[in-house]
Formats: structure tokens, sequence, C-alpha cells
């Protein structure tokens, strides 16, 4: 914008000049003869820096924008994949529970998710006889597609020192 | 990276707040921010709260000025002095209105510069969150074009239309104390640049925006129907657990986008409100002034007053359009909902 301001700058002057000028000489054929000269010199400081005009680089203009824009909504939608992943993980953990408790169970699930929020593993510990082990994992199969194979039982047998 | 630092520790995953505004901005803030009614209201007085000191010293330029147009007329009154009187009561009124011009011109310059700092530090908020509710295309859009817009709009308030009040102000001057009508219609002309500048650009974003809005929240509703029909390929439990999650998400960044937009509109008005009263204040008494002196008949010194009033007129124009651009996106991403 540095050119721009320039250029009213100079317009500004030579206008000004010629207005001061044209106070000081009485009317007459002298007057008439400074006036005329007075509206050349703005016409051509008006005028000629226009041949030097060129327009902008929209595309580089813009294109830092488009980065900045595209950079934040990244970080909105991934805020929203990882409060959505909080939600399912919850709500899966709650329905393996409850089935749990149906069978009479004491487990603690623990779910894991893929980048789109579907489940792919679970994480069971608690203490169970073979049996019941079988049916809430086939629970979990038929109703949350975990494969058995994807399914990891931990006993606090295990755990212990 | 200040997108990336905005939501460096987040106590849920889906933390957006607007930034706080700046300096004498924050203490203009009301206490609750909520509702958007109460907090203009409480806004609104705070900016107005702090006019009394604006208000004896554009009163006493004032009185000086008529005390110039009374002696002025006296002296035509006694067929004394000419063209040189007239010289000298110009050079009188404009030395007695450049100060507090000047000053009120570097106001206007700032807050055009924090209105402008301040959108920067809004718009990613606002944009995470819509993007969050699913307006991705929308969020996108509205980001690129406001960042684009704001520092169009301030490159040319600062480089160009600030420096342009100076010379619109040096041009009515010079007409005034010279008589001549060439710099007076360079003035006319160079204010009615300035005028149409601030609209154009006004209209041309807010023609963007309207244009954006339709378009791509077409495009997110799309989108989002289509990721629901997705869910329900899904097992029956997987299927309500992803959708159930995803309505609480949604809900969740709609209501926090609400209240960051609510605040930000809040701050951008805290920064704006008080130095445009105090400049309009300015500009009501230089027109009183200006129809006061017109009544002793003193024409320079009435078109005098009247240039120094047209450059209040035209700080009131660049302040709001720059408060204007940052208010229409906040509200068009409040708008935004897919």
């Amino acid at each position: 914008m540095a050119p721009f301001r320039q250029y009213v700058l100079s317009l500004t002057a030579a206008a000004l000049l010629g207005g001061i000028l044209l106070s000081c000489v009485p009317e007459g054929s002298s007057r008439k003869i400074l006036r005329l000269v007075c509206g050349i010199l703005i016409t051509v400081t008006a005028l000629k820096p226009l041949r030097q005009l060129r327009l902008p680089d929209l595309d580089a203009l813009t294109g830092e924008y488009r980065q900045q824009a595209e950079a934040a909504v990244v970080t909105g939608q991934e805020m929203a994949r990882l409060e959505a992943q909080e939600g399912i993980r919850n709500d899966l953990e709650a329905y393996i529970l409850d089935k749990a408790a149906e069978l009479g169970l004491e487990i603690t699930p623990r779910v894991f998710l893929d980048e789109s929020g579907i489940p792919v593993s679970v994480r069971l510990e608690g203490e169970t006889s073979s049996g019941m082990r079988q049916r809430i994992q086939t629970i979990i199969t038929n109703d949350l597609g975990i494969p058995g194979e994807a399914q990891e039982w931990i006993t606090r047998k295990e755990n212990r020192p | 990276m200040l997108v990336g630092s905005l939501f460096l520790l987040p106590v849920s995953a889906l933390e957006i707040q607007a930034p706080a505004p700046p300096g004498a901005a924050l203490e203009r803030m009301p206490e609750e921010s909520s509702s958007l009614e109460t907090g203009l209201r409480e806004v609104v007085i705070n900016a107005v709260s702090g006019l009394h000191p604006d208000l004896q010293e554009a009163a006493r330029v004032s009185l000086g000025i008529l005390a110039a147009a009374v002696l002025m007329s006296v002296l035509d009154a006694a067929s004394y002095g000419g063209k040189t009187a007239v010289l000298a009561g110009v050079v009188a009124v404009a030395s007695a209105l450049l100060l507090s011009t000047d000053s009120l011109i570097r106001l206007a310059t700032d807050t055009i510069l924090e209105i402008g700092a301040y959108g920067k530090l809004l718009l990613p908020v606002m944009t995470a969150a819509l993007a969050a509710q699913g307006g991705v295309t929308a969020s996108a859009a509205l980001c690129a074009g406001t960042a684009l817009f704001s520092s169009v709009l301030q490159t040319v308030l600062t480089n160009w239309m600030v420096p342009g009040t100076y010379l619109y102000l040096a041009l009515g001057i010079g007409s005034c104390a010279t008589g001549e009508e060439l710099l007076s219609r360079l003035a006319g002309m160079l204010k009615g640049v300035l005028s149409w500048s601030m609209k154009i650009l006004v209209t041309v974003f807010t023609t963007y925006l309207s244009l954006t809005g339709v378009v791509s929240g077409t495009t997110d509703a799309a989108a989002l129907k289509a990721a629901k029909v997705g869910m329900s390929t899904f097992v029956p439990v997987v299927g309500g657990a992803l959708s159930d999650a995803s309505e609480a998400v949604l809900v969740s960044a709609q209501l926090l986008k609400n209240a960051a937009g609510i605040y930000g509109i809040l701050a951008v008005l805290a920064i704006f409100l008080h130095p445009f009263l105090r400049i309009g204040l300015h500009y009501l008494i230089l027109k009183l002034t200006g129809a006061v002196c017109a009544v002793f008949g003193v024409r320079e010194i009435t078109r005098t007053v009247d240039a120094f009033a047209s450059a209040m007129g035209l700080l009131l124009g660049m302040t709001a359009c720059g408060c204007v651009l940052v208010l229409i996106s906040t509200v068009c991403f409040l708008k935004g909902a897919v």
C-alpha cells in the first residue's frame, strides 16, 4: 500500500501547490496561464503512476489464509473425534457391564476403538469360569462385532505380584 | 501454532473458549456473558460512563471556535482585515481543532488494529467450533474469507484511509484559507473515494458470506446425512453408540460455539463502543458548532469546522467498518448450524 500512499501524497501536494500559487496571483492573463499549467501538472501527476499499476497475486494472498482455515478446521474435527470416541467407549463399556451383571459376573472392560470409532478389541479383567467367559465373549462378538481373538482376558490372579 | 496453542490442556476433548479482550476493553466486559441482551446492556452502559471528560474537552474547543467566529463577524461588520483576517481566522480554528482531531485519528487507528487483532484470535476458535459441529466446508470458507477481508481492510484503513483523512483535512483547510475551488473539489472527491471504498468492501464481504453460507451449508448437510446413513450399516449396538456419541458432540459443540460467539461479540463491542462514542461525541459537537458559526455568517470558518466534522464522520465510518466485519463473520459462524 506504500505506492498508493505515495500517489495520494503526490496528488495532494500538487493540488495544494497549485491552489496556493493561484491564490497568490491576481486575476488576469497570468492567472489563466498559471491555471492551465497547474491543471497540466495535476493531470500528469494523476496519470503517471497508473502506467506502473500491477494487479496483486491473489493466489499467493489467499493461500496463506486457506492454510490457516484448514488448520483450524482440522483442530475442530480432531476435538470432535476425541469427544465422540470418549462417548462411544463409555457406552460400549457400560453395555458390557450390563450384560456381565445379567450373568452375575464382575468384570472391568476396556474397549479400544479405531480412528472412526469402531470397536476393534477389548480387554476384560476379572475372575470367571470358562463357561461364563465363553458366554460373555459370544455376546461381545455378536453384539459389538469384536472377534474372539481380539478379546483379551486378564484374571486378578495374573495381576498379583 | 496459534490454533494448536488454544487447545493445549483440555479438560474434556471439546474445549472451546473465546479469548478475553485486551486491556481497557476487558474492564468494560459484562460480569455475566451468557445472555446477549444483558451483556449488551452492560457493555453500552460501561462504554457511555467514561465520556464526561471528552464532553468537557469538546465543549471547551467549541467555545473557542465560536469566539473566533464572533470576532471574525465583528471584523467583517467593521469592514476590517479582509482576506488576511479570513486567513488568520481559518488558521486559528484549524490550530484549535488539529490537536484533538489528531488524537482521535490515532484512537480510531488503534481501535481498528485492536479489533483486527482480537478477530484473529476469535476466528480459529469459531472455526474449530463450527467444524466440530460438522460444518467443515462452511467453517473453512468463512475463516479464509474473513481472514482475507479483515487483512485487506486493516491494510486499506491504516495505510490509505487514515493518511487519506489527514490529506482531506489539508485540502479542506487549504480550500477554506485560499478560497480555491480546485482544492475544495479534490477534498470532496477524496472524501467520496474513502466513503465508497468502505461501502464497497463491506458490501463485497457480506455478499461473499451470504453465498458461502448457502453453498457450503448444503455441502455440509449432505456430508452429515451420508455419515448418518453409514452408521446404520453397523451392528445395532455399535451403530446406536456411534449415533448417540455423534449427536452428543453436535449438541456440545453447538452450545460451546454459541457461548464463545456471544462472548466474542460482547468483547468486540467492548473494544469498539467507547472509542466510537468518543469520536461520535466530537462529531456531533462539531456539527452543532458549524451550525452556530453559520448564524454569524462567517462562511470560511463554518466550512473549516464542517471539514473537521466530515473527517470525524470518516473516522466513525472506518471504525464501524472494522467492527462490522468481525461481528458479521461471528454471527455467520453462530448461524452456521448444519
